[in-house]
Parts: structure tokens; sequence; C-alpha cells
């Protein structure tokens, strides 16, 4: 992916403006929206989705706490996958009583932790209902696929609903809270990582590809302005076939989102953080830019879905989780700065998921298998953080967590509640969640406690 | 009368000579003013001049043409109300001098006389077959040296009369299947006539145009002029018969270790648009994505190549060559691990790595869910992790191509298939997909048959993969009674892909709308995947592919990304629904993003040849945007193959009206009816 600068951006955006013609109308909006929009009523939720199942045993390894010390986790890693004890950046967690050791790519986000402003959760995993492990071995409500990726990716971005099997969570609490943006059009979701099923819902969602959303300029001539009147007509064309009407539908969305955030994007002075210029740390960029002209949109609630990857490893796994991590921590930290910048760092929460984790036993190829609870990150000022929420599993093959022998987690926290945890602050009231999370009912707390 | 009388008549007559002759030398011209002064007036046209002295009186004038009273019919005629009207054809000097006398005085104006405007009444015949014929033109303001044009070339040209022409014409396929043809008339004043459309089509053909340009969609990288022509000539079952037989366009062997394919995809794109194996290597597109491997992980050309060229040479043999040859490429022994995948070793602690068993069941063959004959489910899993952990022992024990061995492995070699060392091979008795049991003692190769016959057989394999070719070659979402058809074609044949894909093609679901496109179903077809349409439009538009071409930067922007798929998954998975419910696996691509970064490229496509890589010649078009209405019936030809509806071509036409520069019209119009759902769904 090439690095997209902020003048590169402006170029294009102020390219498109001349044929959608934007401006005229845009000085009008832009006082009603100030009008309806508090500034301390801004939030946004920024996940992002470690594709391939990150192995979160090796981000966070536990060194010395009430139930184990780092040889547990080197005794099962060994050398192919087990992280020397010296390279990790220690913290504490538990009111400082226990002592954990980050990946020694994840610096920066260690700092934040020490701010308070990250935690870390354990054990997270798809669930539908709490379950032992004996009702495991029997079969009892083990989710369906459970080591496979698409189910699992699914599972992760959608948390199935019956009677709405193909919208997301997100999508859902987006659904819920539309309200709030009232009178904007501009979608809630914005991926900035291509259509993602973590934003499906019932209203449309935006997507940016290399930073742009929009057709590419006009010059404005009558030429080319009656070329791009005719494109919207045909747009309207009933076919009668559910595939083209489809394309129409989704093709005249864009046009009128990519006109509302190019005009946005126009009107903002740039952002003085630097960022990396990695694939994720261009989508978080992108995210913040957007994030920055949140005025000009006219909204209150927005949910970012950014991804990267590939984290399969199932070779090869300490030098490429290496790499990644060292990607991650630069790029989250360059957004909590941007957010610093703007003034909001209370008002943004960024988290992370992926599929699952990986088997604390190592595979041939020094890699490691599909496992199952895992270990995320969640970041934002308004989080409790500093400090490990949830129950850390006993690193040990057969353990008391160990469902296969081979160390998959029976996870502690279900995804929904975490997921629950984030849209509650987010500001989904607690008698709509059930509406979002359908098994919420069946865990406690339904709330956990890092928001 | 005497001689003194005839004498003065002489001399009365040579003074008037004399005396007119001495008037005009002596009288000033400017005392008449003829307007206009100087004039181009065209053949057999006509026009006023008006003679006044500078007094600004009338004057009664003698009206003369060169001289002549009159005129004639060389040089024009005027008529004595200073009506002149130009002779039917310019003479060799075409510079004319009419002149107004009164008395003494005269005045002159200066006119060039010019070639008609040449203009086509009718063309017999209308409609052209490809090859030679003659062409009558009729219509009017012919000349000698007219031109009959088609298109941008002239062609010699037998001059009848002023209302006919006639010309021998090599009708050949062209984009559009429309000849502009027009007439042009040289200097004095050359003018080209407005084109008149002449349709070329098949003589004799098999099928019709809609039904081979729709054919052609399902069953190449798309329509081209030619190939229409060529479909529509020998028919469907002869057409199949010649793709069966051609030989693999293969990519150029290469041991090359850098983690850079881009040679190998300008090749791809070379062979896409100009490859006469065209079945051949959409049905290896598709193979491609259910059996995934990506240069994400192997993207070394001395990986990728091997296993492209595999997926080519197998695209029309057998399911269970094909699995086997995946099953034991090198290239997808790193990808999924099972390259020197050894049994397991209690006293390392570890296990033989279940990436390819797991992959192979869930992607390759059964899926993870019970299946009938036409694709519904039967509620049952199909396997559970102690299948894949049984099926991951099985296939232990390979290494690279190389020596034989006994023990350890084989150096990193990409050529050839990996072979097998018994020492690293689990021997245990094993429990693999439907309950088969592996006996102990096997060897390598005999656990693998027994994987292989296995999966190849087990009855959901058959709707499992037939489901993604028809899906990727035809329609999303094949009714269930389509499905099974080909579904038994794959089991009663043993899993032959050329009987499998001639099924899937010749079926009537996938034939409905061949004839007429009310009769396409609701759900029918599916949206282009990025490649298949940058692809597919180059193909209809006559692109020329540059061997050095960095085209898949394109359906890159798209989602799609040549060789490198993001995963094992493929870049969008079969099983897509959109929110609504609609199956449409390539809709996995479709965001607000992708949609209008689409019409990005069929813009860059048609202004600047996608950056120059693929330059289109839209002359064709070009040729006829004189009349926008003839030239959208020619890009409907060429993209929709005449099912684009009255109301948006009337839409369009309005549009490129807007200009007068015929260039920008053809492309303005192209970029419309390519950028369209209509287009952009194959249906």
């Amino acid at each position: 992916m090439s690095l997209i600068t902020r003048r590169t951006l402006l170029r294009m955006t102020a390219r498109s403006l001349g044929a959608l013609g934007a401006s005229a109308c845009l000085g009008r909006l832009s006082r009603v929206y100030a009008a309806s929009t508090a500034e301390v009523d801004y939030k946004a939720l920024v996940c992002i989705f470690l594709y391939g199942g990150n192995d979160g045993n090796n981000l966070i390894v536990p060194i010395k706490t009430d139930a184990q010390s780092y040889d547990d986790y080197q005794k099962v890693r060994g050398a192919t996958l087990g992280l020397q004890q010296k390279t990790l950046g220690l913290v504490h967690a538990r009111s400082g009583k226990e002592v954990y050791g980050l990946h020694p790519q994840l610096g920066d986000l260690g700092g934040i932790y020490e701010q308070g402003k990250l935690a870390f959760v354990a054990n997270v995993g798809t669930l539908t209902r709490p379950i032992t492990k004996h009702e495991y071995q029997q079969g009892n409500a083990v989710p369906v696929n459970l080591f496979s990726h698409s189910d699992q990716q699914k599972q992760w971005q959608m948390v199935s609903m019956p009677g709405a099997p193909h919208n997301g969570w997100a999508g859902r609490a987006a659904d819920v809270l539309a309200a709030l943006n009232a009178p904007s059009t501009f979608p809630i979701g914005i991926s900035v990582s291509g259509n993602s099923l973590f934003l499906s819902g019932d209203q449309p969602q935006a997507s940016i590809i290399n930073g742009q959303l929009g057709l590419d300029g006009s010059d404005g001539s009558p030429a080319e302005n009656a070329r791009d009147a005719a494109f919207q007509q045909i747009l309207k064309f009933d076919s009668g076939m559910a595939l083209i009407q489809k394309v129409n539908r989704v093709t005249t969305d864009a046009l009128d989102a990519a006109r509302q955030l190019n005009s946005a994007l126009s009107m903002g002075s740039p952002l003085k953080t630097e960022f990396p210029a990695s694939g994720v740390g261009e989508q978080l960029q992108q995210v913040a830019r957007i994030i920055h002209v949140r005025k000009n949109l006219g909204v209150n609630r927005q949910i970012f879905y950014v991804s990267f990857g590939d984290f399969d490893t199932h070779s090869d796994a300490m030098s490429r989780q290496n790499a990644l991590l060292g990607e991650l921590s630069a790029a989250m930290s360059a957004f909590y700065n941007a957010t610093a910048e703007m003034g909001i760092e209370r008002q943004v929460v960024t988290f992370t998921e992926s599929e699952f984790g990986r088997t604390l036993q190592p595979s041939s190829g020094a890699g490691s298998d599909h496992a199952w609870g895992s270990h995320h990150m969640v970041m934002g000022a308004a989080v409790k953080g500093g400090d490990l929420h949830g129950s850390f599993p006993i690193l040990a093959l057969q353990g008391p967590e160990d469902v296969t022998g081979r160390g998959v987690w029976l996870p502690s926290i279900s995804l929904e509640q975490y997921g629950a945890t984030l849209a509650a602050w987010f500001g989904v009231a607690d008698n709509s969640l059930a509406k979002v999370f359908p098994n919420l009912a069946n865990f406690t707390p339904r709330k956990l406690a890092f928001l | 009368m005497n001689s003194v009388a005839l004498k003065i008549a002489i001399a009365a007559m040579l003074g008037f000579v004399l005396g007119a002759s001495a008037a005009s030398a002596q009288g000033p011209a400017a005392e008449l003013v003829i307007s206009p002064a100087q004039i181009n007036v065209r053949a057999e046209s006509s026009r006023k001049f008006f003679a006044r002295l500078t007094s600004g009186a009338e004057a009664k004038v003698e009206w003369r043409v060169n001289g002549v009273r009159g005129g004639n019919s060389t040089w024009g005629t005027i008529d004595k109300d200073g009506m002149f009207t130009a002779p039917e054809v310019p003479p060799i000097n075409n510079a004319v001098k009419v002149e107004a006398v009164a008395g003494r005085v005269s005045g002159a104006a200066f006119v060039t006389l010019l070639n008609p405007v040449p203009s086509i009444a009718a063309l017999e015949p209308k409609t052209l077959t490809y090859g030679e014929h003659e062409i009558v033109v009729r219509g009017n303001g012919f000349v000698a040296g007219s031109e009959i044009k088609i298109g941008n070339a002239t062609v010699p040209t037998k001059f009848v009369s002023s209302k006919q022409l006639s010309a021998s014409v090599k009708a050949a396929p062209v984009a559009g299947s429309t000849l502009a043809i027009a007439v042009f008339n040289p200097e004095p004043g050359s003018a080209l006539s407005r084109p008149v459309p002449a349709i070329v089509e098949s003589a004799h053909p098999k099928l019709s145009y809609l039904a081979a340009g729709r054919f052609l969609e399902q069953a190449s990288w798309g329509p081209s002029a030619e190939s229409i022509a060529h479909l529509q000539d020998i028919g469907i079952d002869a057409w199949l018969a010649e793709q069966f037989a051609a030989r693999a366009t293969l990519y150029k062997s290469s041991s090359s270790a850098a983690e850079n394919l881009i040679d190998e995809q300008s090749e791809f794109f070379v062979h896409a648009v100009t490859g006469r194996d065209q079945l051949r290597q959409r049905v290896a597109f598709a193979l491609g994505q259910v059996f995934v491997v990506s240069g994400l992980k192997t993207g070394q050309p001395r990986q990728m190549v091997p296993y492209q060229n595999m997926l080519l040479e197998d695209a029309f043999g057998t399911y269970t060559k094909l699995l086997r040859d995946v099953t034991l490429s090198p290239t997808m022994g790193v990808y999924l691990d099972m390259v020197n995948d050894d049994k397991g070793d209690p006293t390392l602690g570890t296990s033989p790595n279940e990436n390819y068993a797991r992959e192979m069941m869930q992607l390759f063959s059964i899926g993870t869910v019970g299946l009938n004959a036409d694709g519904t489910e039967t509620g049952k899993a199909t396997y559970g992790q102690d299948t894949i952990t049984d099926m991951a022992r099985a296939l232990t024990g390979w290494t690279y191509p190389g020596k034989a061995i006994t023990q350890g492995h084989n150096p990193e070699n990409f050529d050839g298939p990996m072979i097998a060392v018994e020492a690293n091979h689990d021997e245990g008795r094993k429990t693999i997909a439907g309950g088969v049991l592996i006996p102990a003692k096997q060897s390598a190769e005999q656990d693998l048959e027994g994987v292989l016959h296995t999966l190849s057989t087990h009855p959901n394999t058959a709707p499992f993969v037939s489901l993604r070719l028809i899906q990727h070659l035809v329609t999303s979402d094949p009714s269930p009674e389509y499905l099974r058809r080909v579904s038994e074609v794959f089991t009663s044949s043993g899993g032959d892909l050329k009987a499998v894909v001639r099924q899937i093609l010749l079926d009537p679901e996938a034939r409905r709308g061949d004839d007429s496109p009310s009769e396409s179903q609701a759900k029918a077809g599916h949206w282009r995947e990025p490649v298949l349409a940058v692809v597919a439009m180059m193909r209809a538009l006559g692109a020329n592919v540059r061997a050095d071409n960095r085209l898949e930067r394109f359906p890159t922007n798209l989602g799609q990304r040549v060789f490198y798929p993001p995963s094992v998954f493929n870049d969008y998975s079969p099983d897509y629904r959109t929110p609504n419910g609609l199956l449409a696996p390539e809709f996995e691509l479709l965001s607000s993003g992708t949609a209008l970064m689409r019409a990005n490229v069929v813009r860059n496509l048609v202004e600047k040849g996608l950056n120059g890589d693929a330059p289109c010649d839209l002359a064709p078009f070009v040729a006829l945007a004189a009349s926008p209405g003839d030239m959208v019936d020619a890009i409907d030809q060429a993209l929709l193959y005449g099912r684009l509806p009255g109301s948006v071509k009337e839409q369009i036409v309005a549009a490129v009206t807007a200009t007068h520069d015929y260039n920008l019209r053809a492309r303005n119009a192209v970029y419309l009816v390519a950028t369209s759902a209509l287009y952009q769904v194959q249906h």
C-alpha cells in the first residue's frame, strides 16, 4: 500500500468537490449540524481486527503471579515459541501484586499502559453461554466450527443474531444509536479496510480504499458535468435484477457519503501527529483524519473498522508475529497521540479482536495451531488502564482451562461481554444491549470493569 | 443594303465594342459595388448577388460569369436578378468572376467553387457479413474524387454518378459490430458526410450474437468481436472441442527466489487478454480460488509458477488428479505447512501440523456441513477435531522432491511433487473423513491414496466443487436443480472436470437469457470480480496489452490482488451473503469504496488506457460519434450485446451530445455503459 500523504488526500478531495458541486449547500448544512452537536457527547469506537488468529500467549506473559510464573510458560513453549524473559517489557497488574511481561515489540503500548490508558483483557473467546471443560468434552454448547478461520472471524464480527444473520454487532449497535447522529445522513460505520461484516447492518457503512472515497475529479466542463449527471441517473434504472439493484444502491449511497466526507475533509486542517507508514498505520491515520472533521460531518457517534494480518502463524511464528506486533504497537500509539492532539482521548476507545488464539503447545514448523480464548487490548483515556482484566488461564497442558491438551483455553470472558462493555460505554442503553448481543443474558456480569 | 449603310452598321458595331471597352477601360469599377465581394459556393447551390452604385441607387445590370453573360454550365449560371448557381462539378480552375455591368460601369465579385457536401441516403447492403463485398452508396453530392470511408480507413471508390458510388469492402469483426460508412469529398472544400452505420455480422450464425456474447462471458475472459464471430461461425460444441484441445498458456519457468511476482502478474494479464486457451484459463483461475496459495507466504516465482502451471494443466483433468497434485505441491506444502511435516514426537512435545488437513477438508473437498447433491444441507457436520488430527497424521512424512532419502528432509525444491520419507510418516491407524479407517503400517503413499479416494468420492465433494465452479463461471446462486444436474455429472463421470464444465455451461439455467433479456431470472448472474471486470473490458474494447504491464494495480484497488489473496479463504467467500440474504460471493468486495473505485478504473481505461498499459482504440465508436444514437447502439453491441434499455440509451445520448468533440463523446459513452451495473453484473 502506498503512503498517502496529507497533501495527496486533500488534493484528491479538492478535485472531487468540483464534480459533486457540494460547496453551495455545505454552508447551510454545517450551521444546522453545529446547532445540534455538542462536543462533549462525541464518542468513537475503533476495532482493529487481527485476522488469522493472533497468538495472545505471546502478547502478555505471566512473570510472577499468584498462580504461576515465567517458567510455566517457558516449559511448554520451549525454544521455538517461547519469548526470552529478558526481552519482555515488565508491567504490573492487579493493584501491583502481579508482574507480567509484554511482547518485546509492544514498547510504545507498554508506555500507554503505564499511563493508565490501556488495559489487557484476558482470555476472551466466543461462547453462547458459560460452559465447563466437561461440557466441552461432551460437545455441549461449543461454538460451531470453533477452529475454522471463516466461521470464527464471522462470529467475532457478527455475533450471529437469529433473525438477522448477516448483520455485524457493530452494525446493530449503529442501528440502535442512529438517532444520535440525526440529522446527518453520514454512515455511523466506517471501514478503512474494505467491506466489513462487523459494520453490516440496516444502515449502510462507508468504506475507504487507499485514502480515497469518491469518483475521480471532474474538470467542471459541460461534457464532464453531463457525464456525471447521466452516471447518477443510470443508477436509478430498475432492471428488476437483484444483483444489479444492489450494486446501484451501494453506489448511490457511496456517492452520497463521498460527497459529505470529501467536503468535510477539505475543510479540516491537518493533524500534526505522525503515523508510521505501515498498512495498519495508514488505516489508523485515515481514521484519525475522519474523526478530526467529525463536526463537519455533523456526527456524534462513529464506529471504525481497521484490519490487518496475517496472524495465522502455523509456522515461523516468532519472526512473523514480531513484525506484525511492531507495526501494531507503533500505529496504535500514534493513534492515541492523535486523539490527545484533538483533545478527545477520553472519547475514543480502540480495541483489538481476532478470530481465536493459538495453542500454547508448538506444532512442527515453529508455529502453533488454532485455539480459542485469547488476550486483547483496549486503549483510551476512558479505559481503566494499567491493569489486566479477567481471569488469566493457567499455562499448563491439561490445565484447568485447557480443553484439548494442547493449551486451548476455555474463555473466561465471552465475546458478548467484551462487546457489551464497549457498546454500553458507546451509548447503547442496558435494555437495548440484547438487541446487539443475543446471548448476553447468559453471562454475569453483563458488562466488565475495563470501561 | 448599300455599302455605305453596311459600313455605318459595321462602324456602329465596332464603335459599340470599342466603346464598351473604352468605357470599361476608362470607367471606375468602384462605382458599382457587388456584394458579397468574395464567397465560397458549393456545387449546385445558389447565392444571390447584389449590385449597387456607390451613390446607393440600385443599378440595372447585366450579370456575367467569367465574362459570359448569364454564365454557363462550366462556371455556373447567373440569372438577371443576380442569383448565381454553381455548376454540378467545380472546374479545374475553380475561381470564377461574377460581374455586374451597367453601361460603362461594372463591378466584380470573386467566387470560389467548392465540391458539394456529400450525404448518404442508403447503403446496399445495409448489413455486411464478414468477408469481401461490393457496397453501393446512394446519396447526393458525390464527385469523381469522392472516397468511401469505412471507419477511419479509405477504400478505392468507383464514381458512378453524383448520386451513387460503389466500393469493395472487407468486413471483419470490429468492436460494436458496426462499421461507420461515410463519404469524403476532396478539395476544393473537402467535407465528410455524416456516417451511416452498417452492421457487420456472421453469415450463417450457429447461434445469435446475444447468445454468443453471454456464453463467452461465462466460458472465457470475456467476448471480443473476433471471439464472438468465431463462436457464431462454428457453434458451441465445436468451440468447446477446440478449447478442450487447446494447449495451456503456461507461465515462463523460473528458479528465482526473490519475493516478487511482478513478471508473473504481467504474464497473467497478457495471457488472459490474448491467450487462445480461454476456457482453460478461466477454469484454472476459478480453481485457484478454491485451492488457494498466496504470494503473501509463497511469493517467489520458483514457488508460484509451478503451482499456477499445475492448475492450468489439470483444469481439464480429473478432480482426483488435481487434488493429488495440489496436496503434493511443494508450494502448497509451504503454504499450508505440509512439507516436512513429520509424525508427532512425544519427547519434543510436537504434533503433526493440522493446517493442511483442516483446509483440505474445509475448503478443497467436503466443507464443514453435510450436503445433498443439490447443495441443500443435511444438518450434520462432516468432521470434527478428531478427524482433523487423524487426517494430519495420515499426511505426515512428505518432503521436497530430490534424492530418495530414508530420514531427514530434502532441501527446498519446488519442481515436481513432494516425495515420501517413511521414517517421518505416522504409521498408526487413523479414522479419516467419512468414518473411513486407515489401517496401521501403511506407507505415506498408501495413506495419501486413501485420503484422496475418500475425499474424491465423499458425497459432499460433487456439490461442493460444482457450486464453486458454477459461482465463478455463471451465477452466484444457482437453483438446487441446476446444482444437482452438475453434481450428478461430477459423480457419474468420476470427477471429470471437462464433463462438469460442459454441463455447467450448457445447462438450460446457464443458457437462459440467450434468446431474450427478459428471460433472465431476477437473481441470475454474478457481479464481475475485479480481475474479470478489468480483463473483460480490455477484451471487449480490443485493448493492446503491454508485455511489461503493471495491470494488477487496478484489480488490487478493487479488492483482488492477483496471486496474493489475503488468506486461504480467497479474496471472498463462496458463502458470503449480503445483509439482505442474497448469496453473492463477489459482493464481499462490494463496498462504497470499491463501487466508486470501479468507475474510476473504467475512466482510466477510456482516458489513459490503464496508465498506458492497455490502450484501447475507440476509433470504431468515434467514427459513429456524429450520430450519437448509432454510436451508443454500437457500444451496446460491444458490451451488452444489444440489451441496453431504451431509456438508459437516451440518457447517454443526451449526455454525450453536450460536446462536439467526437473523441470525448466516444469515451464518455463507453464510460457510462461500462460503469453501469448492467455491465458490471454479468447476467
